[in-house]
């Protein structure tokens, strides 16, 4: 028989939403609420964490980081665990474009008031610059390439305490050094009374006497380094007051499918973006550091309003770096064992939301991500690796890898012919590796249930006791690293929910 | 359908696929391929069986798809055929052979790249010391 348990709120989800939420309801406890936190995943201890890619993929990452679109032309990468994607994030603090923010006219919505609660969260998590002794070359270069041809690149504020520079935030950090909400709000709440519960999945949600009603399944593993749940293994109904969604782009929509409001709230799942990304690589002579010190300083996005996209510096591991490299055989394996000389450059596209960009769910009620790569954001991506190609040859690469070029390896003699040798139709879908972190949308904020899912503040329309807190608010893509714009608006949807359980 | 049953039986048909993909590994034994195999594998034991009865079904086309032109399967090809083949496979104009290419070259890559020894070869020694192990490694190499 199903165990349960009635509380007054339930947040699902232990990511950079659901942790800001169980942050800012914590003092609720004191006042005699119950507050839980429903998390899929598991805890991870950094202590535990080795730096090997495959093992540390599998444990952090749902699909091995590479769930696929349903045409397969596009990987989405998202962390299942406590803390969520704050576990394998960069940490990079941005603070979100008042161009984008204005642009979603929502009412009660001012751009100031969301920066102070970006800053609030940057300066919980620590975010800071490092200093420029500890930015590795992979780096510098970028810089030095951009500051060559005239561009600005912008130092990224991170999120770190004790940093040693080890720079595998992507597989979690080993040194527990990233502040994400596992480090951070999570454990603040905790302290207040706010209960968390790990390797709950939820598999249901309905409407029921004074809120919501979940079911949820609790396994008891055996888990990865020991890791166990807060309750005994089995099913479990939970009877919540107030319901908050903060299981991401992808499962918060899943969720609410799954529910059968979709009759009732047509957008559900729809208007989905996600920042589709490839990598470049470039080749210098000699070494360079590049897998050692932090992996990601700087941002170039002064043609993200005219042109669509944004590049910033990176560095993957090799089997991540193999497979972004577009191709095989002798020159593919040529440059995969110059890995100590490649500098590598990050190309995000800023997609359009559209209505049939969309979250949906097949029979099982799992998620179908019906995601193609539009003609726009293709020649975005393209424009993009024509411009990462001139900084890589202004930083003195010898050598550019362009995805979207035939052959693909461009050499230095070449730079003046990128227009002809970086082409949209040499960029073929299946053919390049595209993949995205930043998943957005899908229950988007708004004021009509005709084209949203919520109202400003993320109650879902008809809906008075269930709240969405995380990325799938965003009516359109942000046009930068999402988690601190994420916070921001689950911190102003936590506000609404104390206003309700304070009723 | 067990972890080891989806390219480990395989190993004949992609071993010169393989060696198309990553010139290296071509002087692989069977034996010495089976844990490139496993870290593949491994990785697709998550997956749906179907997709892993697709994946073997698009190893064994590609065994024979050069026979239509060469009156030889892919293992009897000598190497710049092979790549001949599959390069025209990763451009042609039908989405879901490239996607299969694509699919199969990134697991194949995955078994190959993932290896920490291969990594180290390559020279990408990460260590959670960061920058004080980088410094000390540095200076024991001068110091040699």
């Amino acid at each position: 028989m199903d165990r349960a348990i009635h509380t007054d709120v339930v947040i699902i989800g232990s990511g950079a939403s659901g942790g800001a939420v169980a942050s800012v309801l914590a003092p609720l406890v004191a006042a005699g609420k119950r507050v839980i936190v429903l998390e899929k995943g598991g805890r991870i201890d950094p202590k535990q964490l080795t730096g090997a890619e495959l093992e540390s993929a599998a444990l952090h990452y749902a699909f091995g980081g590479a769930h696929p679109t349903e045409d397969s032309t596009v990987t989405l990468a998202y962390a299942e665990g406590l803390g969520g994607s704050t576990l394998v994030y960069t940490g990079t603090s941005m603070t979100p474009p008042e161009r984008v923010i204005t642009g979603w006219k929502l009412p009660g919505l001012d751009y100031d008031d969301l920066v102070k609660r970006t800053e609030k969260y940057a300066a919980q998590n620590g975010a800071t610059f490092i200093e420029e002794s500890l930015i590795n070359e992979n780096n510098q270069l970028f810089k030095k390439g951009c500051e060559k041809l005239g561009y600005h690149a912008r130092q990224f504020p991170i999120n770190i305490r004790g940093c040693k520079g080890s720079s595998l935030c992507n597989l979690g950090c080993p040194n527990g050094a990233k502040q994400g909400t596992a480090q951070v709000q999570i454990p603040a709440a905790m302290k207040q009374g706010v209960e968390v519960v790990t390797h709950a999945e939820v598999t249901a949600l309905r409407t029921g006497g004074r809120g919501g009603i979940l079911d949820v399944v609790v396994d008891g593993g055996p888990h990865t380094h020991g890791s166990v749940s807060d309750w005994p293994a089995g099913k479990y109904v939970v009877h919540a007051h107030t319901v908050v969604m903060a299981a991401g782009a992808i499962y918060t929509p899943t969720l609410l499918m799954r529910s059968g409001l979709v009759a009732d709230l047509p957008a559900i799942g729809r208007f989905w973006t996600c920042h589709p990304a490839h990598i470049l690589a470039g080749e210098h002579d000699k070494p360079i550091t590049n897998f050692v010190g932090f992996p990601k300083s700087y941002v170039w996005e002064e043609r993200v309003e005219t042109e669509r996209y944004v590049l910033e510096s990176c560095m993957y591991m090799p089997f991540i770096t193999a497979k972004n490299l577009t191709g095989f055989g002798p020159d593919h394996e040529r440059l995969m064992a110059a890995y100590d000389r490649l500098q590598m450059i990050l190309v995000l596209a800023c997609d359009d939301a559209l209505p049939d960009q969309r979250v949906t769910i097949d029979q099982d009620g799992k998620p179908v991500i019906q995601y193609k790569l539009m003609p726009k954001t293709i020649e975005a991506m393209v424009r993009g690796t024509r411009a990462a190609a001139e900084i890589f040859f202004a930083a003195g690469a010898s050598a550019v890898h362009a995805p979207s070029a035939r052959p693909t390896l461009i050499e230095r003699t070449e730079n003046a012919d990128l227009n002809t040798r970086i082409r949209t139709e040499l960029f073929k879908p299946g053919t390049i590796s595209v993949s995205a972190a930043h998943l957005m949308g899908g229950c988007r904020m708004g004021v009509s249930k005709a084209d949203s899912v919520t109202t400003p503040l993320g109650q879902v329309h008809g809906h008075d006791w269930l709240y969405v807190a995380d990325a799938s608010l965003f009516p359109t893509a942000l046009e930068i690293n999402p988690y601190l714009t994420i916070m921001a608006l689950a911190d102003r949807v936590a506000e609404a929910v104390a206003d309700r359980e304070g009723q | 359908m067990s972890n080891q049953e989806v390219l480990g039986p395989l190993a004949r048909q992609i071993q010169p696929v393989l060696a198309t993909f990553i010139p290296a590994t071509a002087r692989l034994t069977l034996a010495e391929l089976a844990p490139v195999l496993a870290r593949v594998d491994e990785r697709l034991a998550q997956e749906p069986p179907e997709l892993q009865r697709q994946l073997q079904l698009f190893v064994r086309i590609l065994w024979w798809l050069p026979l239509f032109t060469t009156l030889r399967t892919m293992g009897s090809l000598r190497p710049e055929q092979r790549l001949k083949v599959l390069n025209w496979l990763q451009d042609c104009p039908v989405t879901k052979l490239r996607l299969g290419l694509w699919g199969l070259r990134t697991l194949l890559f995955l078994g190959w790249y993932g290896d920490p020894a291969v990594q180290e070869k390559l020279g990408y020694r990460p260590n959670v010391g960061g920058w004080d192990a980088w410094n000390a490694a540095q200076a024991q190499k001068r110091g040699q």
